[in-house]
């Protein structure tokens, strides 16, 4: 047993999981766009807020990883429970096929955005040579922005597709 | 009050001047981390779009397998992050070696285009009012 079906198994614990999805989601969203207005001024080669970036952007780093795994376990549940109710059904008028194939690319946009994260963590850790902004900020600011959008289109396309159709629903 | 600080590196002519490995391990690192930030998304694209063999994991049954395309209810995405995250290690191990040969702005840009894609080619086949 991988231990990955947690939520299929217990309606329970995916409802948790979800709460815990959804507030970490919160940090993670506050934390990328918090970097990305704090590396802002890298692009006009300052470097006075250094420090602040490099907490923001271990802190959104480890939030990613931490929503990763919270997704991984939850997907699961989804995929038995909410996927399969959003598809065309005999006697069902509504054909909610599109949240499922939002939700697709919402989880592909999701993976592409830890990367973007992680370049943003290890750009904001090299050392500063001055008082001017280093190579690597402008890798910095772009990183810390293409990881805010995934952040910010997960949370969102998430949220409405938990609005249709929860892990944690009754059957 | 000097005290006991290291120097600052500089940057001169002939190299850095001062603390010189840090600066050193900077230039190496980034093109390192910009090539791998190539290499995940153009990695995680293939792999799905070509089919190739991954691991998927069977919710119903509770594990993996490695396949290409496996029966009944799967899910591929963990083995797409996996391969993606193993191709962006081995190309940021190389590139941190090979450092020096390869133009920063040029790795920039082609990190760029590959996330562009990465994004619209997802966004195109799974687009959600598409007919």
């Amino acid at each position: 047993m991988a231990g990955l079906a947690v939520g299929v198994v217990d309606p329970a614990a995916s409802r948790l999981l979800l709460v815990a999805h959804a507030v970490v989601g919160a940090v993670l969203v506050a934390a990328t766009t918090h970097l990305v207005v704090w590396a802002y001024p890298y692009l006009r080669g300052q470097v006075a807020r250094h420090r602040g970036v490099r907490i923001f952007a271990t802190v959104a780093l480890a939030a990613y990883l931490v929503q990763f795994v919270l997704g991984n376990l939850l997907y699961p549940a989804y995929v038995v429970r909410v996927r399969g109710l959003l598809g065309p059904r005999a006697g069902v008028a509504s054909d909610l096929s599109w949240a499922s194939r939002l939700f697709e690319i919402k989880e592909h946009w999701a993976a592409l955005g830890i990367p973007l994260v992680a370049g943003a963590a290890i750009f904001s850790s090299l050392r500063q040579t001055g008082v001017r902004a280093p190579r690597s900020g402008r890798a910095v600011f772009l990183c810390a922005a293409g990881a805010a959008v995934c952040a910010w289109s997960a949370a969102l396309i998430g949220l409405l597709v938990t609005a249709i159709g929860s892990v944690g629903s009754a059957p | 009050m000097q005290g006991h600080r290291a120097p600052l590196a500089v940057a001169t002519p002939l190299g850095w001047v001062g603390a010189a490995a840090r600066p050193q391990v900077a230039e190496a690192t980034l093109p390192a981390t910009l090539a791998a930030l190539i290499a995940f998304p153009v990695t995680y694209v293939a792999t799905d779009l070509l089919s190739l063999p991954r691991l998927f994991y069977l919710p119903l049954e509770d594990r993996f397998v490695l396949a290409r395309h496996p029966q009944g209810l799967a899910m591929g995405y963990l083995g797409l992050c996996l391969w993606a995250a193993l191709a962006a290690l081995v190309v940021f191990a190389v590139v941190r070696v090979s450092a020096g040969r390869i133009s920063v702005p040029m790795l920039g840009r082609a990190a760029l285009c590959a996330f562009a894609v990465a994004v619209s080619v997802f966004a195109w086949l799974d687009w959600p009012w598409a007919s």
